[in-house]
């Protein structure tokens, strides 16, 4: 708990703004578009590429790092469902019910993080990236698929495969599963400075009968609201720093366009085993540093 | 129904579009501005309207499903939809009102 203490005052002293020069903003546009990129291929926020490089190459205090990604996150978001909205591919009332407990988990986990020293927050971060990638490559191939059109209920729906041209119709299943793992993402997300998606994919995917498209578009959909109420916190800190966060935001909304032009084609498996390559990876960084 | 859906979809697509490119054509000449004028309060202000933007498509996309689900008076999602805009709106108060 000591620990605790000397961090908070640690951080007042690690809140000076960051010099942002011309170069760091270069390199955070470029990796906002890698995280962009990824993101929208994924569909996660991509701030679990963000944050790494934020903190471990550019030397940001943690939560100034989840300040930023969650903000770039928001623009992930929004600019995938733009163009994702109208395909079939959101499932808009799914994503309004989960959003109510993934909302109110990223106001929890905003609040949280305030108490939590950085080094809590990386050993975290890294647990948690590990753990998904773990599931991730665990759950490869398994996905359910629902033929039955007559009743898919309140919040199921159909859908067209992008690849195959099929059409796919899905019951949601396990609804409080959905909605419990929704609230953890709300909370990691907004703790860890992540979309959540990473939590809620797999989830929808795996136990609740949601196609794996299907998933990650709603997923990716619901995020800006999870990232908008966990940001504003970071923000009311004074813990978001502005030209940073633009030239991450300037750089997502780049990388997230092309993304979904690649992420429309690309194969799920193959999907699958890089976003648990690149979690494995970013995770193992994380474990490091914070056990130094 | 499902044409409903569609046009749902549409408006909530098009107001995410929007509210993208703004924002992210507002910061873009916060961030040139940066350079350009370093420290000038201005610049301060015109990336704090970018960020606002940013966090307000979102929200405006939950007000317009809110306004949706009561025209076609879906009284679950319209209480499902509410309590969203009532924590984004706490979190919207609690950062701005400071």
């Amino acid at each position: 708990m000591a620990s605790g203490v000397w961090s908070l005052e640690s951080e007042a002293c690690s809140l000076k703004p960051v010099l942002v020069t011309p170069f760091l903003a270069a390199a955070t546009i470029v990796t906002g578009a890698v995280a962009g990129l990824l993101g929208a291929m994924l569909g996660i926020g991509g701030g679990v590429f963000l944050v790494p490089f934020l903190v471990l190459v550019v030397g940001l205090p943690f939560k100034a790092a989840a300040g930023v990604s969650l903000a770039a996150v928001i623009a992930t978001s929004s600019s995938v469902s733009a163009t994702t909205a109208g395909r079939h591919l959101i499932n808009l009332r799914l994503g309004m019910a989960l959003e109510v407990a993934t909302a109110a988990g990223g106001l929890a986990g905003g609040l949280t993080a305030q108490w939590l020293a950085p080094r809590t927050l990386e050993l975290m971060f890294g647990v948690m990236a590990t753990i998904v990638a773990a599931s991730v490559l665990q759950s490869s191939g398994k996905e359910e698929k629902r033929s039955d059109c007559e009743d898919v209920g309140t919040l199921g729906g159909r859908y067209t495969d992008p690849t195959t041209g099929l059409v796919h119709c899905y019951r949601v299943i396990r609804l409080p599963v959905a909605l419990t793992f929704s609230f953890i993402a709300g909370n990691v997300s907004t703790l860890l400075g992540l979309g959540g998606g990473i939590i809620k994919v797999p989830v929808l995917a795996t136990l609740c009968g949601v196609p794996m498209r299907v998933a990650a578009a709603t997923s990716a959909f619901m995020i800006g609201v999870t990232a908008t109420s966990g940001a504003l916190i970071y923000y009311g800190h004074g813990e978001l720093a502005p030209t940073l966060a633009a030239a991450a935001i300037i750089g997502t909304q780049a990388g997230s366009g092309v993304g979904l032009q690649l992420g429309a084609r690309a194969e799920t498996a193959w999907l699958r085993r890089l976003l648990a390559g690149v979690l494995g990876f970013v995770a193992a960084m994380m474990l490091i540093r914070s056990l130094r | 129904m499902s044409g409903d859906l569609r046009t749902l979809e549409r408006l909530v697509g098009r107001v995410l579009a929007v509210g993208t490119m703004t924002s992210g054509a507002v910061l873009l000449v916060g961030l040139l501005l940066t350079f350009v004028w370093p420290g000038h309060p201005v610049t301060g202000q015109i990336l704090t309207a970018g960020i606002l933007i940013l966090f307000l498509t979102p929200a405006l996309r939950v007000v317009i499903s809110f306004g949706d689900y009561i025209i076609e008076r879906e009284w679950w999602f319209v209480l499902w939809t509410g309590i969203v805009l009532v924590l984004l709106a706490s979190g919207f108060i609690a950062a701005f009102a400071r």
